[in-house]
């Protein structure tokens, strides 16, 4: 017996701490990872496209010619090559408009972290990326849910929200996890200028930037931004999606003041991102657009039009757009179906998928739920989906 | 455009960028001599191990190496990890990004406004750094040789209602101080008396010249019953810091949270990099030999830092000869100001870091560290040298040859 119970730890506790933890997403993850279970939940790369022995040649000639500085620490901003390599690919950054994070998930909470106070307001769309909540809820903030359809956020209900004086905006505008919407290049016009006339910051979270299948990238808030003179967006994207998630590395690119501070918030928060993750993410940086990218646009355009005949043939009620780009597909299914319980059933038949009202603020969105085609092979898709299908109908025979 | 300072949230005030380190920026130059940083030196680093096993973690396991992992860390890791501390399972280990990490965590767990933690007088200003965003008040227990001082642990355990002791029992950072065995029993015994949760900062403990290691806080709770202790080390002393593989130990309801919390701050710790930390762990015989060579390599440094402090610096300067670690701490005549110092010394083309900012209560101003750790024999002889210099010129004396 230990000196202390859970009550006299939650004493103990920070406000945002006690709040903390919501089982149900941890669960998942352990029943998606059980044998025979086919998981359409994580949003995790293919491992057919992670460059494996590309990477055992970097990291064999990186701790060969440079293996001290490698396994040293390093500047909490990053490595100067890294950030400059980062910096040439925006218009108008250099080196110190760039922050390297452990994930883009490191960028979200510090960009939280140094922008709110408790009960600050902040304008998330509904539904949004739900791994960017656990981030932000350390800071306390109060959500503004702004509505969405299949070209991503409602620009033009934008304006009470914004007159509630947010702390920021924070959209994914390209292939939105979960949703897969990708925000039209008329409504990203509109946004980026309705948030500067507002003098409300945008975080762009664009994750998925180079995953659309047709090669068809419209341009980021942080371009259309700094064409109207700049400053207005703290843009964060990953090598995740790119080359390889288990090396965690990512950044932030902003405006110069608010990068300062992400670094000195950063330095107490974990020093630096690992200097070794960042020589090799900078050995094959070069590679990235030329050979990873059309590879893996390849491969998930293909898993995605399995899983588009898949939910044909075995999911009739279900309603989604079919994405253009990114790793989900997100489904409404008949408003009586709690994609909750349907987790359960699908449980039984073999298949899980993330609940889509994890992802909204609210809680709400009880019929959705969101596909990921990424990471299991086109074989699991057509099964996990009839299984999913199974599912469904099981709930529909058992309701009254 | 949009004014980024009018937005930053009251916290910020408390996070700023130091003084300091813009002056150590200078230290960069050509001939400068640094004992600033507290850096592990890089010739130790197991670059040929670390490169071997790399290779293998490729060949052999590289889709896992390069995936998403749990957020609870690998599974090799903490077991590696639990093995070593009394009591403990796999379940109460959890893989931070650093040992900085750890500390952040257990800042947003424990730390918000109006909360009042215990520190040691001085403690570690990375430790502050990760709890100041959190805006806790600071209640600082001053230490003798060996460590905090138990009666005055014990007056603050009376007058405050603490979420937390934070202790760095072993070659305290910046102290060098070794925590002894029975102070290190009351400390304990107070944390389960007044029910305050200690955390032990582990960082330096493999890092002991002489004698034996002494038992962590951690064992000695779990001989009284244990869960009122929560534990902290790293890789980054033994092996590398460059790879940011570290771990806490703690009651599970403790650990509970922290997962929560990893998992909002950046998902997992690189799998690579854990993954390339534990092969090089497991290999108990090389590991051994590692910690050995750190050991007798520091001690020789410390030795020669010692030599030189002997015989360059000011009667009235006073030390503790540190049993371990990474640091000489000096304690200088009153009147002593180290910011001036550090000008004259960098003058001189030598640094240091004033104590200043590792003491919560703005004390310690004639206080400064010193590193030894990843510095040549001419280089600590050197630099010792120039420092007297500008020590004794500061205090208007004569200058020791």
């Amino acid at each position: 017996m230990e000196l202390h119970d859970d009550a006299f730890w939650q004493g103990q506790f920070s406000r945002p701490a006690q709040r903390m933890g919501s089982a149900m997403t941890r669960e998942l993850w352990k029943v998606a990872g059980r044998p025979g279970i086919i998981s359409l939940a994580g949003g995790t790369p293919s491992p057919d496209l992670l460059p494996v022995e590309l990477l055992r040649q970097v990291s064999d000639k990186v701790l060969r010619e440079q293996g001290q500085r490698a396994l040293q620490y390093s500047l909490t901003e990053g490595l100067p090559e890294l950030r400059e390599w980062i910096a040439s690919r925006f218009a108008g950054a250099t080196p110190d408009n760039v922050q390297i994070t452990t994930g883009s998930q490191q960028a979200l909470g510090l960009v939280a972290q140094t922008l709110l106070n408790p009960g600050d307001k902040v304008i998330v769309e509904s539904p949004s990326y739900l791994g960017a909540f656990q981030a932000f809820n350390v800071s306390m903030p109060e959500y503004l849910a702004a509505p969405m359809d299949g070209d991503g956020l409602l620009v033009d209900e934008l304006e009470p929200l914004l007159a509630q004086r947010p702390k920021f905006i924070y959209v994914l505008p390209n292939f939105q996890n979960p949703s897969g919407a990708t925000l039209s290049l008329e409504r990203r016009q509109k946004l980026v200028e309705m948030a500067r006339a507002y003098r409300v910051p945008i975080l762009e979270d664009d994750a998925y930037h180079y995953l659309s299948f047709d090669g068809v990238t419209l341009p980021t808030l942080y371009d259309l931004d700094h064409r109207l003179g700049g400053g207005n967006v703290i843009h964060t994207s990953t090598f995740s999606k790119t080359v390889a998630p288990g090396l965690r590395v990512a950044w932030v690119v902003g405006p110069k003041v608010a990068v300062g501070k992400i670094c000195q918030m950063k330095q107490g928060s974990d020093s630096m991102t690992p200097t070794f993750s960042q020589l090799l993410v900078r050995e094959v940086a070069p590679l990235i657009e030329a050979e990873f990218v059309p590879r893996i646009r390849a491969k998930y355009k293909l898993h995605c039009e399995v899983m588009l005949e898949a939910l044909r043939q075995h999911l009739p009620l279900a309603r989604y757009s079919v994405p253009k780009g990114g790793m989900f597909f997100w489904l409404e299914l008949p408003r009586g179906i709690n994609t909750l319980e349907l987790l359960d059933a699908a449980v039984a038949q073999g298949t899980v998928f993330v609940p889509g009202s994890t992802f909204y603020p609210d809680g709400s969105g009880h019929h959705t739920l969101r596909l990921s085609f990424s990471n299991a092979s086109p074989d699991n898709i057509r099964l996990g989906v009839e299984r999913l299908g199974k599912a469904v109908e099981s709930m529909a025979v058992t309701r009254p | 455009m949009t004014d980024f300072s009018k937005l930053f949230a009251s916290r910020m005030q408390r996070v700023q960028a130091s003084t300091i380190r813009e002056i150590l920026k200078l230290t960069a130059q050509p001939g400068f001599i640094s004992f600033a940083g507290g850096l592990p030196a890089a010739d130790l680093f197991p670059v040929a191990e670390m490169r071997e096993a790399s290779n293998r973690i490729l060949e052999t396991q590289g889709t896992v190496a390069l995936q998403y992992s749990t957020t609870e860390g690998h599974p090799g890791l903490r077991e590696w990890v639990a093995r070593r501390m009394p009591g403990a399972t796999i379940d109460h280990v959890q893989i931070t990004s650093g040992s900085q990490q750890g500390l952040d965590f257990l800042g947003k767990l424990f730390m918000e406004k109006g909360a009042k933690i215990a520190v040691e007088a001085p403690t570690y200003l990375g430790a502050l750094s990760s709890f100041n965003p959190y805006e806790p008040d600071y209640v600082s227990i001053p230490m003798d040789d060996e460590g905090m001082i138990p009666e005055a642990l014990e007056a603050a355990l009376k007058a405050h209602a603490l979420r937390l002791i934070y202790v760095l029992p072993t070659f305290q950072n910046p102290s060098g101080r070794l925590m002894g065995l029975e102070r290190r029993r009351v400390i304990v015994e107070l944390g389960r008396k007044y029910g305050v949760p200690i955390l032990e900062d582990d960082a330096y403990a493999e890092l002991y010249f002489d004698g034996q290691p002494l038992p962590t806080l951690y064992a000695l709770d779990h001989a009284q019953g244990g869960g009122n202790v929560i534990y902290s080390s790293t890789a980054s002393k033994t092996l590398a810091p460059g790879l940011r593989v570290a771990w806490v130990v703690a009651p599970r309801e403790v650990i509970a949270k922290l997962v929560f919390i990893k998992q909002g701050a950046d998902l997992h710790t690189p799998t690579f990099n854990q993954m390339l930390v534990y092969e090089v762990l497991k290999d108990e015989a090389f590991f051994a030999g590692q910690i050995a060579r750190v050991r007798s390599t520091y001690q020789r440094r410390r030795d020669w830092m010692l030599s030189a402090l002997q015989r360059f610096m000011p009667e009235d300067m006073r030390w503790i000869v540190p049993q371990g670690g990474m640091f000489f701490f000096l304690s200088g005549a009153a009147g002593l100001d180290s910011m001036k110092l550090l000008e004259a010394a960098v003058a001189e083309k030598m640094a240091f870091v004033p104590g200043e900012p590792f003491f919560a209560d703005g004390t310690g101003k004639n206080t400064l560290r010193l590193s030894f750790s990843s510095a040549s024999q001419e280089q600590i002889e050197e630099g010792i040298k120039r420092l007297g210099k500008a020590t004794h010129k500061l205090l208007g004396r004569e200058v020791k040859e």
